[in-house]
């Protein structure tokens, strides 16, 4: 999984940079797993409580696309903050390497999202056409 | 946006919900638990990017020096230390071995210390005391001295001199008895130092011409078989023989204040702390510019086929003599070696590091000097670098010192050159490197 991580960081963040930095390093042991799994662990977890909280356990009506892109944004957004402060508490540089690593992690996080979103709405009590219909 | 919190649902249907995320769970911790297999693996290697790398074994607090100092005492040494007074100053001589023996009194790095005085028989033990008077010139009878190679073997003859540190102190002026002795000059020298050859010890060789007052009895006797002197400058000489690490040591921390003419031979110190400062730097002349470069797994990952790639290192030469600390010296004496690819030591790069700089970024902490490294090219998928400091060849100085008649007493020394080759052929041909630090570089794709 480490290595997945890494080859899907590395990749998507040389669109932007082709350079590494000098503590490439370190991304590579230790932040692009763990800012990995988290920022999975962080899209999982806002999936399962807009499906399964606010729109099966509790009937808060907001099944809306509109909800479900606010959560979307803010899955977005705890990308970029997982990308920040796990990085610099671990002791990265700042750097503009770091700067295209929490962009790349936003999209990353969008997409798992999406992924998860797509996997698990159709067991949700109330927003299971939310934000479309099917696949399945 | 109506927010209910009493939910009505029949138990049953809220029972399936959860049993069907705890299903989706259960195979997404089971996908993890697969996945972070190699993750743990490659987590437990003990090298991580983040950490320095290609550090030298912790420098362990190195052992504490055991150091004989054997003076000559002879007539011919007489004149270097004249009794002196409120209106006399003291001779260079005076000066420079006062302090080296009160040094190696109070220094900390040396263990034990014991003081001889050659005179014309074995070495005799003196306190310090002793020994600091010959040095003020408040003992008014030397004996006849012993010839130089006697002497030298004599010192390096005693059980463990090939463990401690020796220091003679010598005018090192060489008046056999049989003439025909002369034609063999190296070649006694080097017989009366075998434990140098045998054991590979290091000489350090340090002269300073002082002030002179009384008899000088020169080598070569023709016309006069002695002269005596008031004030002419003449050479003497600091000999420091013993294990290579331990001669460096001493050279570093305890000779402090050594005259310029310094010589060493076969010279080694231990392997420096060395490692590439790549993160955690201030200053933006340390950074690494040009290509990519990064540290992994105990040495450095760069791609030097764009731009080539340049990267400060950080070592410990606090070993090294005073004289091989010089910046200019280093900048020409240092090697850099890379097979399978082209590195270089950039020019005026080395340079010590200050008290601030080590102080304010940890990072530069162990280090005393930086170096900027150049790799330009990198043909193999790895490769080994190595940067050595090449043993220096015999310097420039002892030539000038040495004379064929040391009658006329001058700032030169009778046969110093054929004395010092006979020092340096105890080594091979080629010196040892003083030290070889290396870095494993790998080629980043």
């Amino acid at each position: 999984m480490q290595t997945f991580f890494t080859s899907l960081y590395s990749a998507l963040i040389s669109i932007f940079q082709s350079q590494r930095p000098a503590d490439y390093g370190l991304y590579k042991t230790d932040l692009f797993s763990l800012v990995g799994w988290s920022t999975l662990g962080v899209s999982l977890l806002l999936v399962l409580a807009f499906y399964y909280v606010f729109n099966s356990a509790l009937r808060t009506g907001m099944f809306r696309t509109p909800h479900w892109a606010l959560t979307l944004a803010l899955t977005a957004g705890l990308g970029v903050f997982l990308a920040n402060s796990l990085s610099k508490g671990h002791g990265a540089e700042v750097s503009s390497y770091l700067g295209y690593f929490m962009v790349v992690n936003m999209l990353v996080a969008a997409l798992w999202f999406l992924l998860f979103s797509v996997l698990l709405k159709r067991w949700s009590t109330y927003a299971r056409t939310t934000p479309f219909v099917g696949p399945f | 946006m109506p927010i209910s919190v009493s939910v009505p649902m029949p138990v049953p249907h809220l029972f399936r919900r959860f049993q069907l995320v705890g299903v989706l769970l259960g195979g997404l911790s089971l996908l993890t638990a697969c996945g972070s297999e190699p993750t743990e693996t490659t987590a437990t290697k003990p090298p991580k990017g983040a950490k320095p790398v290609a550090e030298a074994p912790a420098a362990t607090e190195a052992a504490p020096l055991h150091v004989s100092i054997f003076l000559e005492y002879s007539g011919g040494m007489k004149g270097f230390v004249p009794r002196g007074g409120a209106d006399k100053p003291a001779t260079e001589f005076q000066k420079r071995i006062g302090a080296l023996i009160t040094e190696t009194q109070v220094n900390g790095a040396v263990a034990d210390r014991k003081y001889y005085l050659c005179e014309n028989a074995a070495p005799r033990p003196v306190k310090f005391e002793e020994l600091r008077d010959v040095v003020q010139g408040e003992v008014s009878q030397a004996a006849l001295g012993t010839e130089l190679p006697q002497m030298l073997e004599g010192i390096l003859n005693r059980p463990k001199a090939g463990e401690e540190v020796s220091v003679v102190i010598s005018d090192f002026i060489y008046g056999p008895a049989r003439k025909s002795d002369f034609s063999q000059l190296p070649n006694l020298i080097r017989t009366s130092i075998a434990p140098v050859s045998r054991q590979q010890l290091a000489v350090a060789v340090f002269g300073e011409t002082s002030h002179f007052y009384g008899s000088y009895f020169p080598a070569v006797k023709t016309p006069v078989q002695k002269r005596t002197l008031n004030g002419e400058k003449v050479p003497y000489y600091v000999w420091v023989i013993g294990p290579p690490a331990q001669v460096a040591r001493y050279a570093a921390e305890v000779f402090r204040n050594a005259p310029a003419q310094q010589a060493f031979f076969g010279l080694k110190t231990s392997t420096p702390a060395f490692a590439p400062l790549l993160t955690k730097l201030t200053d933006p002349k340390l950074k690494s510019s040009g290509g990519t470069v990064y540290a992994e797994n105990n040495g450095l990952t760069l791609n030097p086929s764009d731009d080539p790639v340049d990267f400060s290192v950080g070592l410990d030469l606090k070993e090294l003599p005073a004289a091989w600390q010089q910046p200019a010296f280093l900048a020409q004496h240092l090697q850099v070696r890379l097979p399978n690819g082209q590195a270089s030591l950039l020019p005026s790069s080395v340079r010590p590091l200050t008290d601030e700089e080590q102080s304010g970024q940890p990072v530069l902490a162990p280090y005393t000097h930086v170096v900027r490294l150049r790799v330009s090219k990198l043909a193999a998928p790895t490769a080994t670098l190595t940067l050595s400091l090449p043993a220096p060849e015999t310097p420039d100085w002892v030539a000038a010192w040495s004379t064929t008649n040391d009658n006329a007493p001058a700032p030169r020394t009778f046969g110093l050159d054929q004395i010092l080759t006979g020092v340096r052929q105890s080594y091979p041909t080629t010196l040892p490197a003083v030290f070889t630090v290396q870095l494993p570089l790998k080629n980043d794709k």
